[in-house]
């Protein structure tokens, strides 16, 4: 969120003086046209500010985690808006805060594959010959792997703590990353600028972190955004399966799923929480298919 | 346009169904919203159903049907019941597992078996037995009993079975208190002891050691021959991980049963089994979620069965561990937990309160002394070990709801006398590993059912220096020489003093913490006849039939 | 074209020893073991440690590893270290329940993935196509374990219109297939809604409706044609994901499914069955994608033309 708003006004600025940085203002009005990718982004930035206010105004140890036996399963009221858990939690308070869990393990988990795949797509598109064969195939390997599986057996081997689950969940779309990188670097790594600077005596490296990446961010910016939404899911089944964040942080995911066994008399318990995965994943995948149609010039109007 | 009317169509059934599901639960609740706390008490008071109180604490709510028979009555040709647990394997002598071991007791019979409703234990294929001297037992066995694969059930498969049980995993534990099985006659065998065992007869009763085919062995392959048994059902087809299918037995030697097929299926997820009792797609749910017993209860064409469980949910303290080999650390542990809010929290009020390392269903069980909720005293104790701004540790629980729930709970608690707790939930292989004799943990989430084959069991498997399951790493002189008298004392006096004195010294210990008795809830068809109190986890399941209309 | 499918289906089996070394490493990484799982509270120490000796357990990894790939090579999956039943045996008869559902998945992802992108594309940047791109990424966005249960308590609970549970009958895959449908629809919608934006512009469908012919009929006949080889190379690939991936949805609705036979069998620590299933899902879903690959080729013979270079 924060990266576009910078990218809205010094694009605006910009365009204001110079009417340069056309591509990136040109981007901003493409996204903007589209109705859905402006909702998510007015969702998911109401979504950021509220996690970093609850963040100052909650307090972790007595209204988060504390278990107030006498107010369990309370429904919905005006002392508790959303009820109260098995334990005597307020949901509402336990989802405002539990919005930096749920947001983290998806912005974490996929800079983790980010890291690893984009540098590896990277690689593998510049290169070219055996390196790419070697690492494109070993994409395949990985991928063939079914993503929830592969994150299971990276949890049960290393522990479940909050870091493990990020990585684990964030491992698993490596090999997505390192195709849309390496696809994105094979259409610009012939140009003539890279040529120009290949001449100029520029290193492998420096091409290829320098020139390369920052014109092929397109593509992967959007894989970004929507494999965030995807995250947040995966850490949620992964919670299912008992192998979540542990508690009593009060993750979304394990919210949820903490309260499947209530859902029949209690469903605000769960009704809530998954309301709030619904909202945020979906938020984010309207801004990334947002981001997609306004960068995507064979869709132009 | 039709697209327009499409997606309207769409959108229309979308928001039905996200209102239907925000509906669903203030709609079903209606009745129950006026209660915040415990169900049971709901469940008693708002249900005009009779309420019958069976011995040893078992509850039923509902009525089964009555029914008239004659030889014309037609039986329902299969019967489904859907445990919480998946059923693994048919190696009867390694299986360890709770919902196998209810099928053993399907398939196969045991010499002596243990009567659930009336606590003694009763005849098997054994029809008579006398204990002749602290360590020779007889017993004279059922003639005309046949196996599965035609042959006749004689001494020699005793001896078969107890000979090739000493090397199997799991029945090992039961029989090596066996020196020798000495075939008398055809029909009559004795079992030479190494030492007094008191509790060999209870060992005879469990699921490990029912009588194997010595026939199937010597004629078809290990994992064919281990089907083969004399029990009322026969093994008919398995679908790991979907279903088991037993068929009847005709010859067996009580008659055959009523039922034609039984059929146990996995059903993993607690609310999808309840609900599929609700909707008639099986006839038996076992362990539906605590929260929703009352839709069982309420329901005219269902029948509750709460049945105090062998199972004593507890938490171990290692005493290998800085800062639990302390005393008086456990001591104020022990001091800072509620079992009322924990109970409350956990089972929805459906289990009771323990406070002994036995369980009461043992003849020998005594009231302890056991240190009572009392966070003052438990913070004073723990200034007095020195730590008085408590410390942090770790917590180790399965990933099971159960065992989650008690860590969260503990962990809440423990942070009221200022132990900061965080919670390891592993799944059961990594817990296992992790617990395991020597292990590193601090604190763990444990259960303990061993109540079922003698007090020894029960009380040298977590206790005794070299106890199978000694997570806590206690290595106490003192302790291992009363289990050890315990078991080889002859006077019945005697070994009950010796137990009581060992109960109340366990508890002082405080390194296993009782916390419950659990409850096995049981919901069934009101038609179901026949269901009999489980042994232990283990369902006794021969007699159930229902007739059909 | 011969060629190509041999160096496809040749390009499996190093694909295959890679996917196999990784599987068997990772389930050897986690703590415990399938002793750990069957002994219970029953087996002492030293009998555990026995039965690790016998069941080859302690021996070093490269050591198990290699003797699993000898029975591999010779097309032996193995035993399952828990229930000791033949891999393969318990893997065919998980497949057919696991094939129902991925297929009915598929095709509810299908049939609401491209009425919804057809919506989209073309009134791009409507309401329509913010509607439907909300609509189709609904289904994305809710765990399918909340959305599986709460189907069940609606139309089989309440309802009653469709069996809670199992595999019998065509009628109990309805529910599973839309728990699986609904989180595959997005990505189905997405594909067919950029490659119909794309397709709608070329120059023969201005052609077409230059000549008269009805807009309908146009998106139908022409557009939809040309826009159908990436639907289905993604619906392709969901279908193979669906094969060992739908363990959520396997578990609320006690679906026989391959999915749960991993899950469990990882929580057994039991890697011969963890391996040989992962192993045997891939190559499924490898024939599955080259397949539909292959049947592009009889249909387009651009495409065609390509495989023959």
């Amino acid at each position: 969120m924060d990266k576009t708003n910078v990218v809205t006004k010094s694009s605006v600025a910009a365009s204001r003086k110079y009417k340069k940085n056309s591509q990136l203002y040109e981007i901003w009005r493409n996204f903007r046209k589209n109705k859905g990718a402006v909702l998510g982004l007015t969702v998911l930035s109401i979504i950021i500010i509220t996690s970093i206010i609850a963040n100052f105004v909650i307090d972790y140890e007595t209204q988060i985690i504390r278990q107030v036996v006498p107010e369990r399963l309370q429904r919905p009221s005006w002392k508790h808006p959303f009820g109260t858990d098995q334990y005597g939690r307020d949901i509402l308070l336990r989802i405002l805060y539990g919005s930096r869990y749920s947001l983290s393990v998806g912005i974490v988990a996929v800079m983790v594959s980010l890291a690893i795949g984009g540098v590896m797509g990277v690689i593998a598109g510049y290169m070219g010959g055996i390196i790419e064969n070697i690492i494109m195939r070993s994409c395949d390997v990985f991928a063939s792997i079914p993503a929830l599986l592969l994150a299971i057996c990276i949890t049960t081997a290393f522990g479940a703590n909050t870091l493990i689950l990020m990585i684990s969940v964030g491992v698993a779309s490596v090999p997505a990353f390192a195709r849309v990188a390496r696809a994105a670097v094979m259409t610009v790594r012939d140009n003539e600028y890279i040529e120009a600077a290949r001449a100029a005596g520029a290193t492998r490296m420096r091409i290829m972190f320098t020139h390369i990446l920052p014109n092929c961010m397109a593509p992967i910016m959007v894989q970004t955004t929507m494999r965030v939404g995807s995250a947040i899911i995966t850490a949620s089944s992964l919670s299912f399966l008992g192998l979540g964040v542990p508690p009593p942080a009060p993750e979304w995911g394990s919210m949820l799923s903490e309260g499947r066994s209530f859902i029949r008399d209690y469903s605000y318990m769960t009704m809530f929480p998954g309301l709030a995965i619904v909202i945020t994943v979906l938020a984010i995948n309207l801004i990334g298919d947002g981001l997609r149609d306004a960068m995507d010039p064979k869709l132009k109007r | 346009m039709n697209n327009k009317k499409a997606l309207a169509l769409i959108l229309c059934i979308c928001l039905t169904f996200v209102f239907l599901a925000g509906c669903s639960g203030s709609q079903s609740t209606g009745a129950g919203s006026t209660s915040t706390g415990s169900d049971t008490n709901n469940l008693e008071t708002s249900s005009e159903k009779p309420v019958t109180e069976i011995k040893k604490g078992v509850i039923v709510t509902g009525k089964a049907v009555d029914v008239k028979e004659d030889e014309n009555t037609v039986y329902q040709k299969r019967i489904t019941i859907a445990p919480a647990l998946d059923f693994t394997s048919m190696d009867v002598q390694n299986e360890a597992g709770g919902t196998a071991k209810s099928v053993f007791f399907l398939v196969f019979n045991n010499l002596v078996e243990y009567d659930t409703m009336n606590s003694k234990i009763v005849s098997g294929l054994a029809e008579s037995w006398e204990q002749i001297s602290d360590t020779l037992w007889e017993f004279k066995l059922r003639q005309g009993v046949k196996f599965h694969d035609g042959s006749d059930f004689t001494a020699k498969d005793v001896k078969f079975t107890i000979e090739r049980g000493k090397n199997q995993s799991a029945a090992k534990s039961k029989f090596n208190t066996i020196e020798e099985v000495i075939i008398v006659d055809d029909y009559t065998v004795q079992l030479k002891l190494t030492a007094p065992d008191n509790d060999i007869i209870y060992k005879l009763c469990e699921a490990n050691t029912v009588m194997l085919s010595s026939n199937a062995f010597a004629t078809l392959p290990e994992e064919e021959a281990n089907k083969i048994g004399t029990g009322p059902y026969k093994y008919n087809e398995w679908v790991q991980g979907d279903y088991l299918s037993l068929i009847r037995f005709d010859d067996y030697w009580e008659g055959a049963k009523k039922t034609e097929e039984i059929v146990i299926r996995h059903i993993p997820e607690a609310s999808s089994r309840l609900i599929a009792l609700q909707t008639g797609e099986i006839e038996i749910c076992i362990d539906p979620p605590a929260v929703d017993l009352h839709y069982v209860a309420e329901d005219k064409n269902l029948v509750l069965w709460q049945i105090p469980s062998t199972n004593i949910r507890h938490i171990i303290l290692n005493l290998n561990v800085e800062p639990f080999n302390n005393k008086l650390v456990r001591q104020a542990v022990a001091h800072a937990i509620n079992r009322e809010d924990l109970i409350a929290i956990v089972y929805e009020g459906n289990a009771t309160p323990h406070y002994n390392v036995m369980h009461t269903i043992s003849e020998f069980y005594v009231d302890v002394d056991c240190p009572e909720f009392n966070p003052e005293k438990a913070k004073a104790l723990l200034a007095e070990a020195g730590y008085p701004n408590g410390f942090k540790t770790t917590i180790y629980s399965s990933s099971g709801t159960v065992q989650k729930a008690v860590a969260s709970v503990i962990q809440a608690q423990l942070k009221e006398i200022g132990i900061d707790v965080e919670i390891q939930s592993l799944e059961t292989a990594t817990f296992n590993a992790g617990v395991a004799p020597g292990g590193t943990y601090p604190i763990a989430v444990d259960g303990w059912g061993g109540h079922t084959i003698g007090p020894d069991n029960a009380l040298r498997s977590p206790f005794h220096s070299d106890g199978n399951i000694n997570r806590s790493n206690i290595k106490d002189k003192k302790v291992d020489e009363m289990i050890d008298a315990a078991l080889s004392t002859s006077n019945y006096e005697e070994r009950a003093k010796i137990y009581a004195e060992l109960q109340q010294y366990l508890i002082n210990n405080c390194n296993w913490i009782p916390l419950a008795i659990e409850q096995i809830n049981v919901g069934m068809k009101a038609e179901l006849q026949g269901f009999e109190l489980p042994l232990g986890l283990h369902h006794h399941l021969r007699n159930i039939y229902i007739v059909e209309k | 074209m011969y060629k190509y499918i041999i160096k496809r289906l040749l390009l499996l089996i190093p694909i295959m020893l890679a996917v196999s070394f990784i599987v068997f490493f990772i389930t050897d990484l986690a703590p415990g073991d399938v002793v750990d799982i069957i002994s219970g509270t029953e087996m002492s120490v030293e009998d555990k440690e026995k039965l690790r000796e016998e069941m080859g357990l302690n021996d070093p990894f490269v050591i198990r590893y290699f003797r699993y790939m000898s029975g591999l090579v010779r097309g032996d999956l193995g035993i399952s270290l828990v229930t000791k039943k033949d891999v393969f045996q318990v893997y065919i008869s998980r497949l057919p329940a696991t094939l129902k559902l991925a297929t009915a998945g598929t095709v509810v992802a299908l049939s609401i993935a491209i009425p919804l992108g057809i919506t989209a594309a073309v009134h791009q940047n409507s309401w329509r196509d913010s509607g439907s791109m909300v609509l189709g990424l609904l289904g994305l966005s809710i765990p399918t374990f909340w959305l599986g249960l709460l189907m069940i308590i609606i139309f089989s609970l309440k309802l009653g219109w469709f069996p809670s549970i199992g595999n019998e009958g065509l009628i109990s895959v309805v529910l599973p297939a839309i728990t699986v449908g609904s989180g595959q629809a997005a990505l189905t919608m997405r594909t067919t809604r950029s490659s119909m934006l794309e397709v709608i512009r070329q120059d023969y469908l201005r052609t077409a409706r230059a000549k008269g012919v009805s807009e309908k009929v146009v998106i139908r006949k022409h557009a939809l044609k040309n826009a159908l080889i990436p639907i289905l190379t993604v619906a392709g690939n969901q279908f193979g994901i669906a094969m060992g991936g739908a363990v959520m949805t396997e578990t609320v609705f006690a679906w026989p499914g391959i999915g749960r036979l991993i899950i469990d069998s990882i929580n057994n620590r039991d890697t011969q069955m963890v391996t040989g299933a992962i192993i045997l899902t891939t190559m499924l879903s490898s024939v599955v994608i080259l397949l539909i690959d292959i049947a592009y080729a009889f249909v387009d013979p651009r495409i065609k033309a390509r495989y023959t270079k």
